[in-house]
């Protein structure tokens, strides 16, 4: 834990140097934070990858003089060469180009369900962790039963009859990851609210909303942000297995997922087509995990190795 | 101990209720009209609404979401889950075909995952921050991340196509053929197994490394105990507890990795026959796919912590 949620904790200072000195404390348990990050070598690592892809998705057009979507065939299924280093598909796309375009859906992309679950997970945990009661028990028997369905059987499941396109995916997605935030947050809650200065406010006439959110909600980011900076390589996986199915993106848009489903087809004749694609998505989870790890242990040393 | 077994059974009904009853909204919810799946389109072609809506009377449709739940948890107890829009075999039926090919995939994953892992594991944490256990540990990483069903598109490539070792596809019983069914096993099984693999090799080391430093490895030493017998006999029965743990927690992710593999490989197992059934909406297949994973993966936890207490005298279950 950081020095922001001390001074937030039992400061007795006026309003207004309250509010300063949270705000320089922000910025020193910033820096502090990117230190541990950057300490050890895997993120580092991690940081540069993750960086590089983004660039890729981001300035796309500048990177590549070819055009992810519209067919040339003249160019199908052509092995790495000068003029297409990664390789062509079977519709004589580009490869390289069409990774660095699906970057855009297989990056970007992931940011969706994380909002989805941890804005649904940790709403469900605070409500289930204060109100209490029949509430409480319902909250948190519903998010059990959804942790004990294998969460890529769910994801299938719900984007499926949703039906096939990318956002349903992205909503299936969200919805399987709500229970881990709920679950923690619920927890957490439990445990700050019987605390003392928690107590002390309540007695002072602070409101139960105010006590959720000055209170509470301060001292449970720190878990949500590790199992936030956790869950997005698993996310950027799913994106890719709903996509691999089928059930994700639909052509011709690119995807890393699709488009090792459709190289899937030509495993023999041209098998550069699932390979490149397969391997950005291994090389950008992997180094997301990477960040995801060097994350928890910056954040919290005594969970390091144990989430 | 019979009363524990007798609470944890009792303790999954409402968690069974709870995911039926999601899939079952799920499904209520979902776009399209569910009677087009019921009856054949020449049937309701140039019906008009009111005989439409008498058709659906007749099938029950027009109930409310709950009757229809509970008309279908009435029949699911009596071991009637329905019977499959193509085709119209019991769904019973073809979970029962289905089950065992699933379960022989899970199985020989964990088998393969713990006779790899085991060994790396216990090896990097005697040596740690050695060679082999950075490469142990970058193995363990790349083995999450890596996307299953890729890794399966290289292995067959490798195996099936380079090299020509191994059949890509097709599909032996094992009650009918052994050999040959294990042969067309292999790939399925090494890319279901990397991921368990990875989280068991990483809980193994962190597992020795604690138990390691514990004051009766001291002890063990100090009477004179043999490294390989205060290694093997003190500290591996300590650490697997953890390792049994994550076998059962990670049981529901080879479930749900058995979709995407059965898939690729084509194997006849409950991932395929979900996943298929998802495709036509085939509603009674995939609630009773979903509703078999789910005990399955219950099942296999309550063993788990049954095993638990069998193996660490500490904890046994009061």
């Amino acid at each position: 834990m950081t020095a922001q949620t001390m001074s937030n904790a039992g400061d007795p200072a006026p309003p207004e140097t309250v509010r300063e000195s949270r705000k320089r404390s922000n910025r020193t348990g910033y820096r502090y934070f990117l230190r541990r990050l950057f300490r050890r070598i895997l993120p580092r690592i991690g940081a540069v990858i993750v960086v590089l892809f983004l660039i890729g998705a981001v300035f796309a057009p500048l990177l590549t003089p070819y055009d992810p979507i519209v067919p040339d065939y003249e160019a199908v299924r052509q092995p790495p060469s000068s003029a297409h280093w990664m390789g062509t598909d079977d519709l004589g796309r580009d490869l390289y180009t069409r990774i660095l375009y699906g970057g855009r859906i297989s990056i970007f992309a992931a940011f969706i369900p994380l909002l989805i679950s941890s804005s649904i997970g940790v709403t469900l945990g605070l409500i289930a962790g204060t109100v209490r009661g029949p509430v409480e028990t319902i909250i948190m028997r519903v998010m059990d039963a959804l942790l004990s369905i294998p969460s890529i059987l769910l994801m299938i499941v719900i984007a499926g009859l949703l039906g096939p396109n990318l956002i349903n995916a992205l909503i299936a997605i969200g919805i399987v990851g709500v229970a881990r935030y709920a679950r923690i947050v619920y927890a957490e809650t439990l445990s700050v609210a019987e605390r003392e200065y928690v107590l002390a406010t309540r007695a002072l006439g602070k409101s139960t909303a105010g006590i959720l959110f000055q209170e509470i909600l301060p001292n449970v980011t720190a878990p949500i942000i590790v199992i936030a900076s956790l869950s997005i390589g698993g996310i950027i996986l799913a994106e890719a297995t709903l996509s691999f199915l089928g059930l994700g993106i639909q052509p011709p848009t690119p995807s890393w997922g699709s488009m090792v489903a459709t190289g899937n087809r030509y495993l023999q004749l041209a098998p550069w087509m699932s390979l490149a694609p397969g391997a950005a998505i291994f090389l950008m989870v992997m180094a997301v995990n990477f960040l995801g790890d060097g994350v928890r242990d910056a954040l919290d040393p005594y969970l390091s190795g144990k989430m | 101990m019979i009363q524990y077994i007798i609470r944890r059974l009792l303790a999954t009904i409402p968690v069974l209720l709870i995911v039926t009853f999601i899939v079952f909204t799920l499904m209520f919810m979902a776009p399209g009209d569910p009677i087009y799946l019921l009856v054949d389109v020449e049937q309701t072609d140039g019906l008009t609404e009111v005989q439409m809506d008498a058709l659906r009377h007749e099938l029950g449709l027009d109930r409310p979401l709950i009757v229809q739940y509970g008309d279908w948890l009435w029949h699911a107890l009596q071991g009637d889950l329905g019977t499959s829009i193509r085709g119209g075999r019991q769904v019973s039926d073809m979970l029962k075909s289905a089950f065992p090919v699933s379960m022989e995939l899970a199985l020989l994953s964990i088998v393969f995952a713990l006779v790899i892992a085991i060994p790396i594991g216990i090896y990097a944490a005697l040596k740690p921050n050695s060679f082999g256990d950075l490469l142990g540990t970058s193995l363990a990483i790349g083995g999450i991340s890596a996307p299953n069903f890729w890794v399966a598109l290289l292995l067959v490539y490798l195996f099936a196509v380079k090299l020509s070792l191994l059949p890509s596809s097709g599909f032996v019983r094992f009650s009918e053929d052994i050999p040959a069914n294990l042969e067309r096993m292999v790939l399925p099984v090494i890319t279901l197994g990397i991921g368990l693999m990875a989280s068991v090799m990483r809980m193994t080391r962190s597992g020795m490394l604690e138990v390691m430093h514990q004051d009766y490895i001291r002890t063990a030493r100090a009477k004179g105990a043999k490294e390989g017998r205060v290694v093997f006999k003190h500290a591996f029965r300590n650490a697997m507890l953890p390792v049994l743990t994550i076998i059962g927690l990670q049981f529901g992710a080879l479930l749900g990795g058995a979709v995407v593999i059965e898939q690729i490989f084509s194997l006849p197992g409950m991932g395929r026959l979900g996943l298929d059934a998802i495709f036509i909406r085939d509603f009674p297949v995939v609630q009773g796919v979903v509703l078999v994973i789910t005990l399955s993966y219950l099942t296999v936890n309550l063993v788990v912590d049954l095993l638990y207490g069998l193996l660490d005298p500490r904890i046994r279950v009061s």
